[in-house]
């Protein structure tokens, strides 16, 4: 009588062996399956890392840019930011602020050794909306009448960060600097609006922002933000 | 106590006994076309097939049937030695026995089968004819044209014995009985009238037609095939049977087993 046990053994390993195909078939079934049912939430995770691929391979390039125009021209930069005050007064239903205007300027005569060639990559905020939740939308929504009556800087504030985290980066942007006319004192609203800026592909912009900001205060959290930009890590 | 799969077991031994030979409707058919040839006059019959498709087990069941009634003879195993051979020759046609120093005188022998013509009809059975020299066939197929000695010859169905069958006896077999390989159906029966025929009824039941489908996949419908598969997996279960002894009742036959016989053949390559 021969080994049963070891022909057991063998036996095993055919039927593995046999099986694999099929187990192969249905790992690709089960994907294709997952893909279907969530092919949206699957492209946009695909889009968003390319996208998040396509920044830092920029930024890379942008600093070996930076390092050989340096050598060439060691100007100051063209990109500036003007902190303008504003008297707006006048239309100001709260007249205790002093409402400042965030506004990008750039020197057209300037020479153009600074200037970034960046791959914008924008996603309309109408895009976005539709993927989001309808609550927080709703909740958004019902947060920007409530403004439109009674202008409230926390409203505002509200507004830039609610939409930021939906990736609306263009309403943040719009909603930072209402509550920044409403409280120039923010540092939440120069954030979010630096974050936005260089979430819309403008990086530069977004450091600029930061570096005006810090020129006049001193914050630790802007200071690693500006870091992070800087370093290509944002 | 002895398992209920060693009776199975030896049902599949495989044999030409006329006892295993199991009446399928494609082996009844070529038995009676047999039949039919030797009422001819033939003077050879070749019954021609792949090995394992029931040549041997033919010819002795029609030898069995006949024996009685016909001057018939069974030469069940090659004798490749021709003194030998023509000894036994010499002994069913005369039916005298030569002393084992002498030699057979061939064209004495060819003479006295002339001269039986018409009085004696001698039907020889020769099994595994492949193994016979080209010079011992012409023999046989010299004998034959006496018409007193009529020639059943088993053939393997290979290239070779394709070219023994041409060379030899092309002018010569009027009758040609072609043994194939079973069909699904074929083996399904020929499996369960073995069993049944010794009264294996719980096994006999246990085996189901997808089992059987998984056996002919195997051994293509080839007999000897069936039965040395059909061994190893009864020999399988009776292992299994010793070896759990608690659970008697469960049954053992199962797709496994007949897999497992499969590797241990080699029918399958792990």
């Amino acid at each position: 009588m021969y080994d049963v046990e070891a022909l057991e053994k063998e036996w095993k390993r055919y039927r593995r062996k046999k099986l694999l195909p099929w187990l192969g078939i249905i790992i690709f079934t089960l994907l294709l399956i997952v893909y279907i049912s969530n092919r949206e939430k699957i492209s946009e995770k695909i889009a968003l890392y390319f996208n998040e691929k396509n920044k830092e391979y920029l930024v890379s390039k942008e600093k070996n840019e930076t390092v050989i125009k340096d050598n060439q021209n060691s100007k100051n930069p063209q990109v500036t930011v003007n902190l303008i005050n504003e008297n707006n007064s006048s239309n100001s239903t709260r007249k205790s602020y002093k409402p400042m205007k965030i506004e990008l300027s750039e020197d057209p005569n300037a020479p153009k050794e600074h200037e970034r060639k960046y791959l914008e990559i924008i996603v309309t905020d109408k895009m976005h909306i539709n993927k989001k939740s309808n609550d927080e939308l709703e909740t958004l929504e019902v947060v920007e009448k409530r403004y439109n009556q009674e202008n409230n800087y926390e409203d505002a504030l509200y507004l830039a960060q609610g939409y930021y985290k939906q990736e609306a980066y263009k309403k943040a942007q719009k909603w930072a600097l209402i509550s920044n006319n409403l409280n120039n004192s923010s540092e939440e609203s120069w954030i979010i609006f630096a974050k936005s800026k260089a979430r819309l592909g403008d990086y530069r912009a977004g450091e600029k922002i930061l570096e005006a900001y810090l020129k006049e205060n001193s914050s630790t959290k802007v200071e690693k933000l500006l870091k992070m930009m800087e370093s290509g890590n944002f | 106590m002895e398992s209920r799969y060693n009776s199975a077991k030896n049902v599949f031994i495989d044999s030409i006994e006329i006892d295993d030979y199991i009446a399928l409707d494609s082996s009844v058919a070529s038995y009676k076309q047999l039949l039919h040839s030797i009422e001819k006059p033939l003077k050879m019959i070749l019954v021609f097939g792949r090995p394992g498709t029931g040549k041997s087990i033919l010819l002795n069941y029609l030898y069995e049937n006949l024996k009685y009634q016909k001057d018939i003879h069974y030469f069940a195993t090659p004798t490749t030695n021709e003194k030998e051979f023509f000894h036994k020759i010499f002994k069913v046609i005369t039916k005298k026995d030569l002393p084992s120093n002498t030699r057979v005188n061939f064209s004495t022998l060819v003479d006295y089968c002339r001269d039986i013509h018409g009085k004696r009809e001698i039907i020889i059975l020769l099994d595994e004819a492949q193994m016979y020299s080209p010079e011992m066939m012409e023999r046989i197929r010299l004998l034959s044209d006496t018409r007193s000695v009529k020639f059943i010859i088993a053939l393997h169905k290979t290239d070779k014995e394709d070219l023994i069958a041409e060379e030899h006896f092309q002018s010569r077999i009027w009758e040609v009985v072609e043994l194939n390989n079973g069909t699904l159906e074929d083996i399904k029966n020929y499996i369960h009238k073995k069993l049944l025929k010794k009264n294996i009824f719980e096994i006999a039941n246990a085996i189901k037609n997808n089992h059987i489908s998984l056996i002919y996949k195997f051994t293509k419908g080839n007999y000897r095939e069936t039965n040395k598969l059909l061994f190893t997996v009864f020999e399988i279960c009776e292992y299994y049977d010793n070896r759990d002894k608690d659970s008697k009742n469960e049954n053992i036959f199962s797709k496994k087993i007949i897999e497992m016989a499969s590797i241990k053949l080699g029918f399958i390559n792990v």
